[in-house]
């Protein structure tokens, strides 16, 4: 049942350093939190497109991991419930209104046949922005 | 609190059971942890420390005396922590012996601070990690128990082990927590709804469902499922939602329970709903009359955990009603199982 939680209504905003691109809060699909260095992956598709790992940056509590860092990253944690920032970079700025954001999160549980991880599509409104 | 009479197993609550609750915005720990007191659902308290207590297991001195403060305030007593040894920290390989038992002593040591009796590991930390556990479980006064779980029951392989080594040690500071999902008696209704947002139909939930319950053992029965399910159109995701109903859900005789003892340090009250029919409050998928008796005539006296776990298939039902019921339920059967196995 934790699938439907991951993508978050709320937050769903344009990056604000002067990049193209936006942030989509996403939560842990598992009933704990685990390391960091056991998220193998959050893969992102905005409006149909898959967004690249290495566009997208991933923020739990105020840090901020570049995908290629977590495998080593084995003293920090997404919580369960946290709503972690994943952030990406597109090519064109994100248009006002309607975008249709799906996440795929896989983890690496040790004691489970199957991998773990879950998937969630939402139809998300880009926040007004602040000027 | 509603306690059973003295010489009974004694009730409680995993915080696990309101994996959804915990969820809900504005809800925090300490909240939580007074709405299981205030709903009279104790008096035993278990959570999962990777669930419960950000940043665990390092919690420094303010952080302990702010979880010992919530649970002393709540008026309920610490039955259980349940920890993790996870194994696949590093990508590509498993933890070696030395880190398990490091990442697994670590928690042992956290649990001690909390004020619990108890930390539950599951069947990945192997007998000699444990064995090398048992000094600092010692020295701590926290027993280590290993959760048995389905798909395991008391035939298979590492539950031998752990048997071997429970009589061999014969102490009181490592054992078993035998959980009931090992020992079921059908496959839990929820199912249904997990199933249906899957995709899966009804026919295909009930097809697993009958074949989960003819005679065998489960395992043996996968090809079966898998060919079922195939002629029936199912995808590999949905046949993988399919294998899980047999993974998930064992079919122990819960009678075998008892050659579990005297090694067993907590039971884990798992159970997928409670409803009330015609005669009261029934479990349709766990045998509580039975597993009542069997830790009566144990002679059991640590704490059961209501661990309710529907909420892995559906939000439908509420967690605190359920663990409500199940207590009222348990309550009833143990203290007539006493005057039975007194006489």
């Amino acid at each position: 049942m934790f699938d439907k939680y991951i993508v978050c209504e709320e937050g769903f905003r344009t990056l604000d350093d002067g990049r193209t691109g936006g942030v989509v809060e996403v939560r842990m699909p598992y009933y704990r939190g685990l390391a960091l260095s056991m998220v193998e992956a959050v893969d992102l598709v905005v409006d149909g497109r898959p967004v690249p790992a290495a566009r997208t940056t991933f923020t739990v509590h105020g840090n901020t991991y570049r995908f290629d860092q977590l495998p080593r990253t084995t003293d920090d944690r997404w919580e369960m419930g946290e709503r972690a920032q994943l952030a990406f970079e597109t090519d064109e700025p994100l248009a006002a209104g309607e975008h249709d954001v799906a996440v795929a999160v896989r983890l690496r549980i040790s004691y489970m046949p199957v991998p773990g991880g879950g998937r969630d599509a939402k139809r998300l409104t880009l926040a007004a922005q602040e000027i | 609190m509603t306690d059973t009479a003295p010489g009974l197993p004694r009730l409680g609550t995993t915080l696990f059971s309101l994996s959804l609750e915990q969820r809900k915005p504005g809800r925090d720990f300490a909240s939580l942890v007074a709405e299981v007191a205030a709903r009279d659902l104790g008096p035993g308290l278990e959570m999962v420390a990777f669930q419960s207590l950000r940043g665990w297991p390092r919690l420094d001195d303010a952080a302990v005396r702010e979880v010992r403060g919530v649970i002393e305030s709540s008026g309920l007593t610490p039955s259980c922590l349940a920890i993790n040894n996870d194994l696949g920290l590093y990508p590509g390989r498993l933890l070696t012996d030395d880190e398990s038992h490091e990442y697994v002593a670590v928690q042992v040591r956290g649990a001690a601070a909390l004020g619990f009796p108890v930390a539950r590991v599951g069947v990945e930390t192997s007998p000699a990690i444990l064995e090398r556990l048992l000094p600092l479980a010692e020295e701590l006064g926290v027993a280590v128990g290993v959760e048995i779980h389905a798909p395991l029951t008391i035939e298979a392989p590492p539950v031998a082990a752990l048997k071997e080594l429970f009589v061999r040690l014969d102490t009181p500071w490592l054992g078993f927590i035998p959980d009931m999902s090992s020992s079921m008696r059908a496959i839990p209704e929820a199912v249904y709804d997990a199933h249906r947002a899957a995709g899966i139909s009804p026919e295909l939930t009930a097809m697993t469902k009958q074949l989960w319950a003819e005679p065998g053992p489960t395992v043996a029965k996968f090809p079966e499922l898998e060919r079922r399910a195939a002629e029936a159109g199912a995808s590999p995701a949905q046949v993988g939602n399919l294998r899980m109903l047999f993974t998930m859900h064992g079919k122990m005789e819960p009678e075998r329970w008892a050659d579990f003892f005297p090694h067993v340090v907590h039971v884990h009250g798992k159970f997928y709903g409670i409803v009330d029919g015609p005669d009261g409050l029934t479990d349709p998928s766990i045998d509580w009359p039975t597993v009542a008796r069997v830790l009566v005539e144990q002679r059991y006296t640590g704490f059961i955990s209501s661990e309710y776990e529907a909420h892995a298939y559906s939000d439908r039902y509420d967690a605190f009603d359920q663990v409500r019921a199940q207590h009222d339920m348990l309550k009833g059967l143990l203290e007539a199982q006493a005057s039975v196995v007194a006489r």
